[in-house]
């Protein structure tokens, strides 16, 4: 599998280490804070664990040391890009406004 | 040049071999010529050797069957040495050298006499299924006591080498627009075609030359040889910038257009000739957008009983070693086929002076050839000879028996079809089966793969060198012109025949695993009608040559006893790797040390001159305790190194702590987030620890970090999980607080520290820096001082894990040895002792300071006493899930201290607390658990211990028992009390 990092360009997968799918958020500072609250749980334990597309954790370790979110798809194993963590949840929160405002 | 020795079914010319390079090599320690250029199987036929292995189940003389790779009874082991021999070489693909020692496998006693071909004998009781349903009597017992180790010596292929292995392997990244897998006639045709074009093309071969069947088939191009007509093609190639690769087998299609491939570098070449430190094989990892299967076919035998008779072989084996090695494989060779294409080998063995027969399975064949016999609407019933051919039986229109010592079995050919299921990424499909052409062929292919020549079923060289030119134009290459083919052979498609009428009993399907005819059948008979199933059943398809002589028919005669077409039955999936390779070439450098290597402390080479004995600590050696005059074990040189500390002066070597740079204006903020304290308000020029919780609520890590400026922290962390808290730094600022103003970097190994700990430490850091004021209210506990060591930047920090009055100091680590040698110089004056981390460990478990033992991912910050490290006033990691309800449960194992009741015991690390001596010893009575032991601590006078018990604090001044149920269920009484043994009150870590 190769990784088309932002900053590195494609790399070969050995170059990360996954962490896990990133289906959402962690939850803002002043708001939830109790075990119970669904964000946190849904931050911490639930995984959709999908067969299919999925946005996905890397750490480019070996490589620029960013964490990057890979599109791909788990059926096929086609990879359809990448986005610096740093960046991903920020550009999902938009999407939603896009989409109405069309 | 030594001697040319007869081999007497060597032609006296004929083949692209070296005749002028004879070669030595031994087969079962006889000794055999060859030239150069022989395959180890060429070179014993030319000798008249017919018998090379063993078969695997019933242990059946067998011969050679095919001339490539898809050979499945000719492996032998090469070289004897424990660590050197390599077992399960096909003879067909072993390139003999001077001096190669070969040995035939497989057998006990003399590969002629098997004492196991016994198993032969009784091969009606040993069916597919045998084991199974045999040794099923006698319950487990049975089975490990007797059947499995008689099996165990009876079967497998070949012997493993015991020892490592000694070769050199390399691995390399090769990077190409199109990989062309295979480099017979269209596979360079269309990689010249590409080429030409102004792509990058690797062709890979895994033969020995290129050139695949246009080497040996007798066809001419342009009227050029074969032979010469390759060179030609691949001179053009490189000229056009591409490489070819011989020798490679490109062993696995994996996703996004990468390929595995092991390329065999060494093991053509005389010992002398192999230059030291070179690679034996390399594996490219090879990226390529585009992939052409030019993997050609590899052709089938036909069911027969006693087809497996030594000198009962493929046809184009037979022709392969006539046209490419010179050698007659009989001199009165009988050839059953299905097909014209028989005819081309019969023609070309009566053209060798060999007298042929051909035996047609088709009433209707219309093919002649001077000097050949045709007997046509027959098949080969039974082949007779079990050390090497005699007869052969055959019937149909007509019955008789020939004389023969040779017979050649053309039943049509399966494409390599392999490498087009082995990903799913470029699309689903499976290869096909066409019923016309009865053959497996590739799916439709997607417009970055294209196939090339006889894989596609193309079974004339022009119809594969039309193919070629197609794949060539679908990735967007030049048009080439094709060369006029002349003496093409015959071809035409087969009849279907995959066993002969009445084929069963020692018709074998897949020789490597001795398969037959009947076990197939008795596979559909009991059920096992998948095909999947029928494999596992009959183990047909697996080994090391994975059926490729025999899955094809296999699943038909399946399909056949099952009533079902054969595309409706299926193949079974095939899987990477094509052929064997070797892990270690796969691993390449990535071995031993190599994969994991040692980090050195800068004063590793002072440890090590000075009588330390390491221990791993992650990658890091450290020392574990010096080794002094008078110390008899280990243990008394830790409790000296801790008694020589508590009572004035020790030095001890820190560097191997994970160090952390951080900065930015929001460095302070980060800090807050990541670890459960506050540390906003931290002043310039102090220390602080720290406890870092993981998300779920359970502690991480824990280390100090100090502010060297409003805007600048330096971070340490334990040893052991300094990778991980990195990586958990950066995830934490890139993925949840992208806007804080940070950067922070690894600092590790730039900085080698030192701790002097004792009631001297002051004086002797007063010492090494004597301008500096390092008096209690100069450099208060906590506090930190940046100064100057010899022009070098010097980082002093007041803390303590010993639990004494102690200093760690960070110089650069080019200069950390020097300084080091410095302080112990100073220290002389108060004797002063480096210490390991043995005696370290005595005094941290004395002092109640928690490690990785105690934070072992299971404990939350209560559990370890440092609940009160908890500020409420702001978001941290694990902040929501540390208040889970579960970690107040009073029933929670907290930390407790444990003094042995008696002096010499020894309290046992791991070991379960339990309220009373008399049992029972189980989890309904455990009460908790022993996490790290000091054997001996010097304050107590005996072993002391920290351990986790519920309800910790009712325990204190009660006893308790210890029993370990790995040693023994050994029971020890043990008394608890608060795990901070020494100066609870911290007097002397502030003084």
């Amino acid at each position: 599998m190769l990784i088309p990092c932002p900053h590195c360009g494609l790399r070969p997968s050995e170059e990360f280490t996954p962490k896990g799918l990133a289906e959402a958020p962690r939850p803002v500072i002043g708001g939830a804070d109790l075990p119970e609250d669904a964000t946190w749980q849904d931050y911490l334990h639930t995984r959709t664990n999908r067969a299919g597309d999925t946005d996905e954790y890397f750490h480019h370790a070996l490589g620029c040391r960013s964490w990057v979110v890979v599109h791909r798809n788990t059926l096929t194993h086609e990879v359809y890009g990448a986005t610096m963590a740093s960046e991903f949840w920020a550009q999902k929160n938009q999407q939603p406004e896009q989409e109405t405002g069309q | 040049m030594s001697a040319r020795l007869p081999q007497p079914n060597r032609l006296e010319s004929g083949g692209i071999i070296n005749r002028d390079r004879p070669v030595i090599f031994t087969f079962d320690r006889r000794v055999y010529q060859g030239f150069e250029g022989d395959s180890l199987a060429s070179a014993l036929l030319a000798n008249g050797v017919k018998l090379f292995g063993r078969s695997f189940k019933y242990h059946r003389p067998r011969g050679i069957l095919g001339a490539g790779p898809e050979e499945p009874n000719a492996l032998v082991e090469v070289d004897h040495g424990p660590a050197e021999r390599d077992p399960n070489h096909r003879a067909t693909m072993l390139e003999i050298y001077e001096g190669l020692e070969t040995f035939s496998q497989n057998h006990f006693g003399p590969l002629g006499m098997d004492v196991m071909e016994v198993n032969d004998l009784i091969s009606r009781f040993l069916p597919a299924g045998f084991y199974y349903k045999t040794f099923f009597f006698g319950g487990l017992q049975a089975w490990y006591r007797l059947y499995e180790p008689i099996i165990r010596r009876a079967a497998g292929l070949g012997r493993p080498p015991l020892a490592a292995d000694p070769h050199h392997y390399e691995k390399i990244y090769t990077h190409a627009d199109t990989l062309i897998v295979g480099g017979g006639i269209a596979g360079l045709t269309t990689a010249l075609s590409l080429a030409e074009a102004g792509q990058s093309v690797v062709v890979c071969e895994e033969r020995d030359r290129m050139g695949g069947s246009a080497l040996w088939q007798g066809e001419t191009f342009d009227g050029q040889s074969g032979a010469d007509y390759v060179n030609h093609l691949c001179a053009e190639i490189e000229a056009a910038g591409g490489r070819v690769l011989p020798r490679t087998t490109v062993f696995g299609v994996y996703d996004a257009g990468t390929f595995g491939a092991v390329e065999r570098c060494h093991d053509h070449l005389a010992k002398a000739d192999r230059r030291p430190h070179t690679a034996r094989m390399k594996y490219h990892r090879i990226q390529a957008r585009n992939i052409v299967y030019a993997t050609g076919a590899i052709e089938r035998s036909v069911g027969f009983k006693g087809n497996d008779r030594p000198g009962v072989m493929l046809a184009s084996a037979g022709h392969t070693f006539l046209g490419k090695y010179g050698v007659r494989v009989g001199e009165r060779a009988t050839v059953f086929t299905t097909h014209d294409g028989g005819y081309g080998t019969a023609a070309a063995l009566a053209q060798a002076g060999a007298a042929v027969t051909v035996l047609d399975a088709r009433a209707e064949a219309n093919v002649a050839i001077d000097g050949v016999t045709v007997i046509k609407g027959v098949y080969a019933k039974q082949a007779h000879g079990r050390m090497g051919l005699r007869r052969v039986d055959y019937d149909g229109a007509s019955s008789g028996s020939l004389d023969t010592d040779s017979l050649l079995v053309a039943g049509g050919w399966n494409p390599a079809v392999h490498l087009t299921s082995h990903t799913t990424d470029r699309r689903q499909s499976k290869p096909v089966y066409d019923p016309e052409m009865l053959a497996f062929l590739p799916p439709e292919l997607v417009e970055t793969e294209a196939a090339a020549g006889s894989v596609t079923g193309a079974m004339s060289t022009a119809d594969c060198l039309t193919s070629a030119q197609a794949a060539g134009k679908k990735l967007g290459g030049k048009a080439v012109a094709l060369p006029t083919v002349a003496s093409a052979l015959p071809v035409s498609k087969p009849m279907e025949m995959w066993a002969v009428p009445g084929a069963g009993d020692a018709a074998f399907l897949d020789m490597q695993n001795d398969a037959t005819v009947k076990d197939i059948k008795l596979s559909a008979q009991e059920g096992f009608k998948s095909v999947e199933h029928m494999k596992r059943y009959t183990t047909l398809g697996m080994a090391t040559d994975q059926g490729k002589t025999a899955n094809v028919t296999g699943l038909a005669l399946l399909a056949a006893a099952t009533g079902r077409d054969i595309a409706q039955v299926g193949t079974t999936t095939f899987r990477p790797p094509y052929t064997p390779i070797p892990v270690g070439a796969l691993a390449g450098h990535h071995r031993q040390r190599d994969y994991e290597p040692f980090r050195y402390s800068p004063i590793h080479a002072w440890a090590e001159a000075n009588g330390a004995t390491f221990m791993e600590a992650g990658l890091w050696m450290r020392p574990a305790y010096y080794t002094r005059p008078g110390d008899k074990t280990w243990l008394d040189s830790a409790v000296r190194e801790t008694k020589a500390t508590r009572d004035s002066l020790g030095i001890t070597d820190v560097s191997t702590l994970g160090k952390i740079d951080i900065q930015g204006p929001d460095a302070a903020e980060f800090l807050n987030r990541l670890y459960t304290n506050g540390w906003k308000t931290l002043p310039v020029g102090k220390a602080r620890y720290g406890l870092m919780l993981r998300e779920d609520g359970l502690v991480f890590d824990d280390g100090t970090t100090s502010r060297l400026a409003d805007n600048h922290f330096y971070m340490t962390t334990t040893t052991a999980h300094a990778a991980g808290v990195m990586a958990h730094m950066e995830f934490m600022h890139q993925s949840a607080w992208p806007d804080l103003r940070v950067a922070f970097g690894s600092v590790t190994d730039q900085w080698g520290g030192l701790a002097l700990a004792g009631p001297q430490a002051r004086a002797c850091l007063a010492k090494l820096f004597p301008d500096l004021d390092v008096s209690n209210d100069g450099l208060p506990f906590m506090g930190v001082l940046e100064t100057q060591w010899n022009g070098f930047t010097a980082r002093i920090f007041r803390i303590s894990f010993s639990g004494e009055l102690a200093y760690e100091v960070a110089v650069p680590a080019d200069v950390f040895e020097a300084f080091w040698l410095e302080a112990l110089r100073v220290g002389a004056e108060w004797d002063i002792t480096p210490y390991g981390l043995e005696a370290l460990n005595i005094m941290r478990i004395e002092k109640g300071h928690v490690t990785g033992a105690e934070l072992d991912g299971r404990v939350s910050m209560d559990d370890v006493g440092l609940g009160k490290m908890v500020s409420t006033k702001k978001d941290f990691v694990g902040r929501a899930m540390s208040q889970r309800a579960a970690f107040a449960d009073p029933d929670r194992a907290k930390m407790v201290g444990l003094v042995a009741a008696k002096p010499d015991d020894k309290i046992i690390g791991g070991g379960i607390l339990f309220a009373s001596a008399d049992g029972p010893f189980d989890h309904t009575t455990m009460l908790g658990y022993v996490t790290s032991v000091a054997q001996h601590s010097p304050l107590k006078d005996r072993s002391i211990a920290l351990a986790f018990i519920k309800n910790a604090s009712d325990w204190h001044g009660k006893t308790l028992y210890v029993v370990s149920h790995v040693h023994g269920k050994s029971i020890m009484e043990v008394h608890a009390e608060s795990p901070h043994f020494y100066d609870p009150k911290n007097e002397k870590v502030m003084s």
